[in-house]
């Protein structure tokens, strides 16, 4: 287990807003998200389609080139600005102090090159290196990811992988630089089962061996619950719970967290005759309800719901509700 | 009643020949099933779970016949369809549906939910023999979106004013249109988030409660085939390597595929302690070129020289199931 | 590898066989072409056209003919024109040949390196007026005949403004070897490769902007962008070597195209005495022999071009390379 003591953090993240402009008016896919992230940790960013988890992760990188869309709040870094940045100063941070891996290492992957030269490409371009230098750098860092023949894959095109091996080439260009902060969104959804089962033990090895520190982005809480220490759940735009794993597994404070984690078909035990679902679908940023955006679907819902929750503090959950205000001391700022 | 099952495959082979004579290398011949037989009874739901490329998929179309299987037969309601023309399946059509993966792409997005549910109704003919009125056409439609959890004003817009939950809703009326006896669902809740997952896992249910439908249930998630089906068949590269009743396959794998798959599964429970996982080394193989022996060996942790060489076949097992292992894990 | 070219050939010959074939027959079913008339001359007598007809050989089977034609142009090469007698065809080919390649060479230079620069900054500048403003010229150029670009130019090159500083060095109508005169052969062909090129200038542009700007949505340009590469990095070496494979395919298929003749109304045009302008000519005349070695060479071009494209194709994208190793 990681050492709790609070630190400072990797990376706070302070009211993040991501909207775009359209021709309906403005729409807010992610709405004043904050979080901290401390050197070292593995937390998992869970939500479902829709949530604004995966422009929660871009945004951090940079990587919102939608020229329609407008990015406010703060994210800093080792306490340095990256809002605003400019594209020269921004470039020394991508792929250098936080990288990141997609979904289908596939598509992420530029056809044309070997895993070898883009490995090698982005090592040169944060590092002093000749391209011999780069090369054997890629190797090893293939080896290390317990690619069989790394001195034979290394000149391989990503198309003649198979899914898990590309997803070791594209965490191994990742972890190229040492970056302080892996962001991997939704790193084993495209791969099968037991090929996930790999990638994860991969990540948290990762993780230990190299200190950095992780978001996971997934929808799967599954995952989340095999390799994460800390856990943010989204939903519609917000982060609606967050808090270490044990706790929000065990005594989830959101009724959707609750709700997710109960529609899940059980693996083990009794089968149940029928599933407990939440009723609904999740809400397009662009038909977002007023107040709590869950109260449509909400089996707990009451008056105080019209009115947007603010986070509650329950032991080490933050939770975005009004059930837990009885017992609670709200924390942070009333959202407008 | 009779026993007899509703569809049963026997020995059945699906090859698809790649490549032309003249193609550098020759024709290959991609064993999509190889020597597959499974029975299903009336109302029951069989569940075919496997990783992508193991052929479930493409079992699913050679019991619809939407494929001719290269070799073994197809036996629907007693009665063989292995090479039946097209003409002559038409009639058993209304009583054999498939439901989709992504309902976005199976519904025509130019035409109103009411005509997208309505047309087999308009291709195929009542019971009794006469083509359907408007009148029956109309009262059918209510009837079926009551019967998915839609309205029946829903019945006049389009598939894009829906979510993806309310689309596979529809996808499920249109099936369930002629009451059929049989349904495939080739992945039908894969593409849906968890929380509306959920909901159309217990539709299914309940019409299978209500109507007695019976499911062939195609997916690669595991905790959706533990919660449908009552047996469950495991496929490899083509081939069943575990069938049975799903509570035993689950609690007592005797395949090491299988135990490898379900111990694979990461399971929302921060509770107790951690399970000890089989982690597979390499991915599947080309099922262009299957290994020898035991298609399975190149993976297995229990692998021996027999394995390598000897095919196992499905025999039972002390849990009751059947599976293909020379050295299983019961 | 091997294997491939010898399919290659393989298909070439047959591609070649069936048009010979086509031509001849269209040849023969054509009103007002009977080539002994021709070959005759006006107001022959019945017993000259009878001699010529035995002669030549045109009162033999029709598939006699045939063979003795493609006998004479493959085997023996010394096929002879119906209408200038005595002119070997072969030969005449390959007089005509260097005139078409410096004429081609020119402009293909010319209409790849306008194009790119023209469809590398629309596409970078996606959205504002300089984008819309070449993409519109792009347009035009397409849509511009050939002919009569050639045409305009030629009026305001030697006659209008002939006289002026500006155009005075434009060398009269013609050819100039480039053995001969170096700089004369540049003069005379600097009007020419700019009309041939401005069609493709037009095309290519708006090709290479579109899928540069394809290669943009692209998931791996995300990633290079998360690698922290410069943007031009990710232009040149990302965005512009994956669209390559598009812009490459095109132009081995045009160039095949215009080798094999197109450049015949350019030829014409500006008096260039190129294998276009003899097709054009052999066609004038239903010059038989002419025709058909013209008809045989553009092919070799056209599918040679096909089989250099396709070859191009696996050297760019290792995709297409492994599903045919």
């Amino acid at each position: 287990m990681l050492d709790r003591t609070p630190s400072e953090p990797l990376l706070s993240v302070d009211s993040l807003t991501v909207s775009f402009r359209t021709e309906h008016g403005l729409i807010t896919a992610v709405d004043k998200v904050s979080f901290a992230i401390r050197p070292g940790e593995l937390v998992s960013l869970v939500g479902e389609s829709g949530s604004g988890k995966s422009l929660t992760s871009l945004a951090v990188m940079g990587l919102i080139t939608d020229p329609n869309a407008i990015l406010t709040g703060s994210i800093r870094y080792k306490g340095r600005e990256l809002v605003g940045l400019s594209r020269h100063k921004l470039q020394a941070v991508r792929g250098n102090e936080i990288a990141m891996i997609f979904q289908d290492p596939m598509s992420a992957m530029t056809p044309v090159y070997t895993i070898g030269w883009q490995i090698a490409e982005q090592l040169r371009a944060h590092r002093k290196l000749t391209k011999k230098q780069a090369r054997t750098r890629a190797i090893e860092l293939l080896a290390e990811m317990g690619m069989p023949s790394p001195e034979v894959q290394v000149d391989r095109y990503p198309h003649q992988l198979s899914g898990g091996m590309r997803q070791r080439a594209m965490i191994a260009m990742a972890l190229s630089c040492d970056p302080s902060l892996l962001i991997a969104d939704e790193p084993t959804t495209a791969l099968d089962v037991t090929v996930q089962a790999q990638i994860l033990r991969l990540i948290e090895q990762l993780q230990r061996n190299h200190g950095s520190a992780v978001i996971l982005v997934t929808h799967d809480m599954g995952v989340v619950a095999e390799v994460a220490d800390r856990v943010m759940v989204m939903y519609a735009g917000r982060i609606v719970e967050e808090g270490p794993k044990e706790p929000v597994f065990m005594h989830p404070g959101h009724p959707y967290t609750e709700g997710l984690l109960r529609s899940i078909p059980p693996m083990h035990g009794v089968r149940p005759h029928r599933l407990i679902a939440i009723p609904g679908a999740p809400p397009s940023p662009a038909n977002r309800p007023p107040g709590c955006r869950f109260s449509p679907r909400c089996a707990y819902r009451y008056e105080p719901c019209g009115i947007d929750p603010p986070l509650f503090r329950k032991e080490q959950q933050d939770i975005a509700c009004y059930r837990a205000e009885a017992l609670l001391e709200p924390v942070g700022v009333q959202r407008p | 009643m009779t026993s007899a099952p509703l569809i049963e495959a026997k020995n059945l082979s699906m090859h698809f020949k790649l490549g032309g004579r003249f193609s550098p290398g020759g024709p290959q011949v991609l064993r999509a099933v190889d020597d597959v037989s499974l029975t299903v009874q009336r109302g029951e739901t069989l569940g075919l779970v496997g990783e992508s490329g193991c052929g479930k998929s493409t079992l699913g179309r050679c019991l619809m016949r939407l494929y001719r299987p290269t070799g073994g037969t197809v036996l629907f309601e007693g009665r063989d369809i292995t090479a039946t023309g097209n003409r002559a399946l038409r009639p058993l059509r209304p009583r054999m549906q498939m439901v989709f993966q992504d309902p976005a792409s199976s519904l025509n997005p130019r035409r109103r939910v009411g005509d997208l549910v309505a047309e087999p109704l308009k291709v195929h003919p009542g019971p009794d023999g006469k083509a359907h009125s408007r009148a029956e056409i109309r009262a059918r439609l209510v009837e079926l979106m009551d019967l998915v959890g839609l309205q029946a004003d829903h019945l006049d817009r389009y598939p894009h004013e829906f979510s993806g939950g309310q689309r596979q809703r529809i996808g499920i009326a249109r099936a369930l249109a002629l009451n059929p006896a049989l349904v495939v669902a080739d992945e039908s809740v894969s593409a849906l988030d968890v929380s509306v997952q959920a909901q159309i896992v217990n539709l299914f249910m309940d019409l299978q409660d209500r109507l007695g439908i019976t499911y062939v249930f195609i997916a690669h998630d595991l905790s959706v085939i533990r919660q449908m089906s009552r047996r469950t068949a495991v496929m490899y590269l083509g081939a069943v390597v575990e069938t049975g009743s799903t509570d035993t396959i689950f609690a007592q794998p005797a395949h090491p595929y299988t135990g490898a798959l379900i111990s694979a599964v990461p399971v929302p429970d921060v509770s107790g302690a951690r399970r000890e996982r089989i982690i597979l080394r390499g991915d599947v193989p080309s099922p262009l070129k299957p290994p020898p022996g035991c298609r399975f060996h190149t993976r297995c942790p229990k692998a021996q020289d027999r394995c390598r060489v000897e095919p196992p076949l499905l025999r039972p097992m002390t849990g009751g199931q059947l599976a293909a292992c020379h050295y299983p894990l019961v | 590898m091997g294997f491939i070219l010898l399919r290659r050939l393989g298909e070439m010959l047959f591609v070649m066989a069936g048009i010979s074939v086509l031509v001849f027959l269209i040849f023969f079913v054509t009103p007002g072409a009977d080539p002994a008339a021709r070959i005759a001359g006006r107001n022959a007598s019945p017993e000259v056209l009878a001699a010529v007809r035995h002669d030549f050989g045109f009162d033999q089977p029709i598939w006699v003919q045939y063979l003795l034609l493609m006998k004479r142009l493959f085997i023996t090469g010394d096929l002879t024109s119906f209408v200038n007698r005595g002119q070997k065809v072969i030969p005449s080919i390959l007089e005509a040949l260097p005139i078409t390649f410096s004429l081609l060479l020119g402009a293909a230079v010319l209409w790849v390196v306008v194009s790119i620069l023209i469809g590398v900054t629309a596409a970078m500048m996606r959205g504002t007026w300089v984008d819309k403003t070449l993409m519109v010229l792009g347009l035009i150029g397409v849509s511009m005949p050939v002919f009569w670009v050639g045409e305009v130019a030629n009026l305001i090159t030697q006659s209008r403004y002939h006289d002026t500083w500006l155009f005075s060095w434009v060398p009269a109508l013609g050819y100039v070897p480039l053995t001969q005169d170096p700089w004369g052969w540049f003069k005379a062909l600097v009007v020419p490769w700019i009309t041939l090129a401005i069609l493709y200038i037009g095309l290519y542009g708006r090709v290479l902007r579109a899928s540069l700007v394809e290669a943009y949505q692209e998931d791996f340009i995300r990633t290079a962008r998360a690698k922290g590469l410069s943007e031009r990095r990710i232009l040149i070496r990302h965005a512009l070597r994956t669209s390559l494979v598009t812009f490459v395919s095109l132009f081995g298929l045009d160039f095949g195209a215009l080798v094999g003749g197109g450049t015949l109304l350019v030829e014409y045009v500006f008096g260039l005495q190129g294998v276009g302008f003899l097709t054009f000519n052999a066609f004038g005349n239903l010059d038989l022999p002419m025709i058909m070695a013209a008809v045989m060479y553009a092919s070799v071009f056209v599918v040679g071009a096909n089989a250099v494209v396709d070859i191009l194709y696996a050297t760019l994208d290792p995709r297409v390379r492994t599903s045919r190793a």
